[in-house]
């Protein structure tokens, strides 16, 4: 056993804290790696796997996105996004390419995401620029909570109880509580806690959190509207976890059931991206 | 824990009364001096009873891309020595134009067009006046996919390569290229050049892409000193090739190789390297090389390189540092950091961006500040410093410019 857990009568306060600290440093990391380690708990992400298809329309799809955000209860900014999504054949997690609708200023700047990787072209420079999934190109909300995503694909998920919480729309609602561990370093959010209905396996809230447990944002979704011929939610209310006045209203709308070409989702595509049908023929 | 109920955090709030029961009378006066200061957080705003102020969304963009703005510059200079010609103030008037039109059925044709039309005028530091107006075509083409992952294209064309962010040398066609814009920002100087005349294909399927263009020779060389000229002499100079090759290398790393072939030149290639490490970090390498020119010697080979990384931080700024290497004739080797700041200081309109490039021979310096307000989303303020500082005889000390100053207005027309 190492020295670090030995603790003696005659070491100084400051000695023991400093011990004290490193133990309980090191007891929240074998805490994470057992989470990371442990095998996954098959009817909580069962029941992940059932809230992502309510999420996520089957198959492939493009969906509009208008983000509005405010600080201290006052609107400070709004971006438009057209977010088409293909899963993928191997893994069932999506590529995305997203683009930027509004405003003025962004207009046609695209995103993909493939696989674990982020490029951002802009129409002005012709060029691809590989991004890190923290970047944001887009205030507060990440990169990841305007693309879709299977977090059944993503986490593993353990039962951590049942729980009556307060829904995005002020109802109270009696939830599963899941505990996610990312299963990579490529995920956006390490450790999230994730309340889901059981009754129809609705998404209700979301905390995400670092590494080390500090709270980054919550997101409540709501306003559920038949969409694809299943209830869905519509609005993601995200609220940042250092700084709760800034808020983030990611309102989505006309959701296309529709084939996204492969080459659509290669970066060398970007520069010659262009959707022929804007209002496509697809199911809405 | 069955009956917990859990619930949002209130926005704002509660922080006043209690700070106030704790205060005593020293802190009731404190915070009455800071109330008015602290007024907009005050308030309880409950997070999921917010709502835009407006309903309205972007309609479906149609087929193709466009984007034209104006803008308003306004910059002054401190030379080390006067120049004839150089400006120390100036005045610009800009419109900036791109435009792509795209049939809407599958295997149609794309034409594109983008330019910049420039009013300038200003005095060197002699007092004489310049004024002029510019227009550079930066594009003019038309492309089409002709098969299922064929493309062709023809006419003036952009063909930007690199991945580092403040030296490309496998950016082959980028010499002479590049648009006099009074910033030094790599970003903008990326941006602004002109295209070079070619006809280009590209093969792009599962396994990767392959381009291929030759560019024909349309002017004899020598730079014309009409500012609305075409600029061929330029970008067109001499019949060349530029192949690359981006296989699908899948996840993690991803890489191209170029070859330049120029005549009168020996070959050029050329190679790029990015990967992603963790959620916060990209690794990148850019490289080129060749013989070396006659006379130095056919067997000596002469190389240029950038290494670096850029971290994105949890604070939102995106940090850059590169290491520049270069035996290529024109070149330095250089350390090269940039610090880019979205949404500063919480500021949603604000962006703050730096950088500095000091050669590692002589230490000089070329840097440049930029902070960029939105005001809405049609108007931008900019304002940017800059400077040069070294030795006389230096590579950036022996720039005529030490330091200059620029505004720009720019208004985005949608």
């Amino acid at each position: 056993m190492s020295d670090i857990l030995l603790l003696s009568p005659q070491m100084t306060r400051r000695a023991v804290a400093g011990r004290l600290m490193a133990l309980a440093a090191m007891a929240w990391g074998a805490g994470l790696a057992r989470a990371a380690d442990a095998p996954a708990d098959p009817e909580a992400q069962a029941l992940l796997a059932a809230s992502d298809a309510v999420r996520n329309p089957p198959g492939s799809f493009s969906v509009q996105l208008m983000l509005t955000e405010f600080r201290q209860g006052r609107q400070t900014n709004r971006s438009g996004l057209l977010v088409y999504a293909r899963p993928m054949p191997d893994s069932g997690q999506y590529n995305n390419l997203v683009r930027f609708l509004a405003p003025a200023r962004d207009a046609d700047k695209l995103m993909l995401r493939h696989g674990n990787e982020l490029w951002f072209f802009d129409p002005a420079t012709k060029a691809s620029v590989r991004i890190s999934p923290q970047q944001r190109l887009l205030g507060q909300a990440s990169n990841g909570d305007v693309m879709s995503t299977n977090l059944a694909r993503e986490y593993q998920a353990r039962h951590a109880g049942l729980e009556t919480v307060r829904d995005g729309q002020g109802a109270e609602r009696r939830c599963v509580h899941l505990r996610l561990v990312a299963n990579g370093p490529h995920v956006t959010y390490p450790l999230a806690d994730y309340w889901v209905d059981p009754e129809n396996q609705q998404p209700v809230m979301a905390r995400f959190h670092t590494a080390e447990g500090r709270l980054l944002k919550t997101a409540y979704f709501r306003k559920f509207q038949t969409v694809l011929g299943r209830l869905r939610p519509t609005e993601t209310v995200i609220i940042d976890g250092l700084d709760p006045d800034w808020v983030t209203l990611m309102r989505s709308t006309r959701t296309t059931e529709r084939e996204i070409p492969l080459a659509w989702l290669q970066r060398d595509h970007l520069a010659r991206f262009s959707d022929p049908l804007p209002e496509p023929g697809g199911k809405e | 824990m069955p009956g917990r109920l859990v619930t949002p955090s209130p926005v704002g709030g509660g922080l006043g009364w209690g700070l106030l029961r704790h205060a005593g009378r020293p802190g009731l006066l404190a915070l009455a001096l800071l109330a008015p200061l602290a007024g907009a957080t005050a308030q309880t705003v409950d997070p999921l009873s917010l709502q835009p102020t407006e309903d309205g969304e972007p309609a479906p963009p149609p087929p193709g891309s466009s984007s034209l703005r104006l803008e308003a510059w306004a910059q002054g200079a401190d030379l080390r020595h006067p120049v004839p010609g150089v400006a120390t103030r100036q005045q610009r008037a800009v419109l900036d134009f791109r435009r792509e039109w795209r049939a809407s059925e599958a295997g149609g044709w794309t034409l594109g067009a983008s330019g910049r039309l420039e009013q300038v005028q200003g005095h060197d530091s002699g007092g004489q006046g310049l004024r002029e107006t510019r227009f550079a075509l930066r594009e003019a083409y038309a492309s089409r996919e002709w098969a299922p992952g064929r493309y062709m294209d023809m006419g003036r064309l952009q063909w930007r390569n690199g991945v580092a962010a403040g030296f490309n040398p496998s950016d082959f066609l980028q010499r002479g290229a590049v648009l006099d814009l009074g910033t030094q920002n790599p970003q903008a100087l990326r941006e602004n050049r002109l295209g070079t005349v070619m006809l280009r294909q590209q093969w792009l399927g599962p396994a990767g892409s392959v381009q291929l263009g030759w560019i024909p020779r349309l002017s004899s060389g020598g730079v014309h000193d009409n500012p609305r000229s075409p600029g061929w002499e330029r970008t067109n100079d001499r019949e060349a090739a530029l192949l690359r090759w981006a296989p699908n290398t899948g996840e993690g790393w991803s890489a191209e190789g170029l070859l330049h072939l120029r005549r009168g030149d020996p070959a050029r290639w050329g190679a790029n390297l990015t990967r992603g490490v963790g959620d916060a970090w990209i690794v990148y390498a850019e490289w080129a090389g060749g013989p070396a020119q006659a006379p130095v010697s056919s067997s000596h080979w002469q190389q240029a390189m950038a290494a670096g990384a850029t971290w994105t931080s949890p604070w939102r700024w995106n940090l850059t540092l590169e290491r520049h290497q270069a035996s290529l004739p024109g070149t330095s080797d250089a350390w090269f950091s940039r610090l880019a700041w979205d949404k500063a200081f919480g500021a949603d309109d604000l962006n703050l961006s730096g950088f500095v490039r000091q050669a590692t021979g002589d230490h000089s310096r070329l840097w440049q500040v930029d902070a960029r307000w939105h005001l809405n989303d049609r108007h931008s303020l900019a304002l940017i410093w800059g400077g040069t500082d070294g030795a006389a005889g230096s590579t950036y000390g022996q720039l005529p410019m030490r330091r200059q100053v620029l505004v720009s207005w720019t208004i985005y027309v949608p």
